[in-house]
């Protein structure tokens, strides 16, 4: 099987994500055809020549899609916001989806009752740094998101601790003092005595089509690709 | 900063309760113990910050209420101090004008120290090419008093920066105070004026 000059479509492999693909793909009566028997993580479309689709994780078509060894991705706004420098310079939004909708947002414990705007966090933050000389610790998977967001906020005595997981759990642990993270129904952060701050939403995120800029495109790939977003139209 | 100053600061009685039961789904007064009740009531974690501290800060929030246009005068007078640039030799002058206009009783002793060492520097050289700018600072975050730039004799060419660092080696972790002062040098430019 030879992949060269085939338009090449990163989709999600497992997950909500991969649910709610299915579904649309369903829906607009596309149906998958597997390329290889044995292994379900490539395939193709019936009816469409020269396109393989990979399924991969939504953080690899990330940065496959950074890369350009795929040309069109499904994943979501975060990830690509997140793990790509200059992505408006790589990567093109060209089709937004109804689902995978969530915000990245900045929560604090709920007894923090003073600090309800980023503003409060400002203040808060320097006084933190004044009486411990320590900055405030803020858990997040989204480390340069935040980074932008808080810098945009004037919030500067802060350091972000990485975690890669239940980050909601990181102040009552006492691994950080406040997180960034993202949400869809809120129902994990209020479950973590945590509470999202009146102006702290980072980013509003979706799953999308995207296409790279990076990727090797010919007319035949483009053909093959219009061909592909217009049943989702 | 500035911005949410201008829009009002602080908020009343009738507020910080509305705040405490939304926040907290406690239906109590104000004037209650809030340090015992948050205690008693909550489970979460507060990081670093004590439950004192929150409710510190939470309580000087409604005894300083700042009202929408005393917030944006609060800020034009800001801005307008941030405003002043002169050479040294007027400055404290420049600063006294200033303070009687806007009828303020601070700053007086630090005038009187700008003039101090305004005249002990006159002495030695010419101060009218001494700059001040209070609206002056670096974009690196560990000085934390007078910053300042030196500047070759045609003023194009960038030689020296530097300022204070008081709180730099607390931050690092010292348990000694210490104040600082120090600069770094742009060898580049230096060695084309040299």
């Amino acid at each position: 099987m030879k992949f060269e000059n085939k338009l090449r479509i990163g989709l999600p492999s497992k997950g909500r994500l991969r649910k709610d693909m299915e579904k649309l793909f369903l829906g607009k009566n596309i149906t998958f055809e597997n390329l290889v028997n044995d292994r379900d993580y490539i395939g193709a479309i019936k009816g469409l020549k020269d396109t393989v689709l990979y399924f991969l994780s939504a953080k690899e078509i990330t940065n496959r899609l950074d890369e350009g060894s795929i040309h069109v991705g499904l994943t979501g706004d975060d990830l690509i916001q997140e793990k790509i420098l200059n992505f408006n310079s790589k990567i093109t939004k060209d089709l937004e989806l109804d689902f995978g909708k969530a915000d990245l947002v900045v929560a604090v414990p709920d007894i923090w009752i003073d600090v309800m705007t980023m503003a409060d966090l400002e203040e808060v933050s320097n006084n933190h740094r004044d009486k411990y000389s320590k900055r405030l610790r803020v858990a997040t998977k989204y480390k340069n998101l935040t980074n932008n967001f808080f810098s945009k906020c004037g919030v500067v005595d802060y350091r972000t601790v990485e975690s890669d997981g239940s980050t909601e759990s990181a102040p009552f642990n006492g691994f950080s003092e406040i997180i960034t993270d993202i949400t869809s129904t809120g129902e994990t952060l209020r479950a973590n005595n945590l509470r999202v701050l009146d102006d702290g939403i980072i980013l509003k995120s979706s799953a999308n089509f995207f296409s790279s800029k990076v990727a090797e495109w010919d007319k035949e790939i483009e053909n093959n690709y219009k061909n592909f977003i217009t049943k989702f139209e | 900063m500035l911005n949410r100053l201008g829009q009002g600061v602080g908020y009343d009685e009738l507020k910080k309760d509305e705040i405490i039961n939304e926040r907290l789904g406690l239906n109590v007064n104000s004037s209650a113990n809030l340090v015992d009740l948050i205690n008693s009531n909550s489970n979460s974690g507060s990081g670093s910050r004590t439950v004192e501290e929150i409710v510190s800060r939470f309580q000087e929030k409604s005894e300083n209420i700042v009202s929408e246009s005393n917030g944006k005068q609060m800020v034009n007078l800001i801005k307008s101090f941030l405003g002043l640039n002169a050479s040294l030799d007027t400055f404290p002058n420049i600063l006294r004008e200033f303070v009687s206009d806007q009828k303020l009783d601070f700053f007086k002793k630090e005038i009187d120290g700008m003039e101090e060492f305004k005249n002990a520097v006159s002495s030695e050289m010419d101060i009218s090419k001494f700059n001040f700018n209070n609206d002056f600072g670096h974009s690196i975050e560990f000085y934390d008093g007078v910053m300042f730039e030196i500047y070759d004799q045609s003023g194009n060419i960038k030689l020296i920066t530097g300022g204070r660092y008081d709180k730099l080696l607390n931050i690092l972790g010292s348990r000694n105070n210490l104040s600082a002062i120090g600069f770094a040098t742009n060898n580049n430019n230096l060695s084309k004026i040299l």
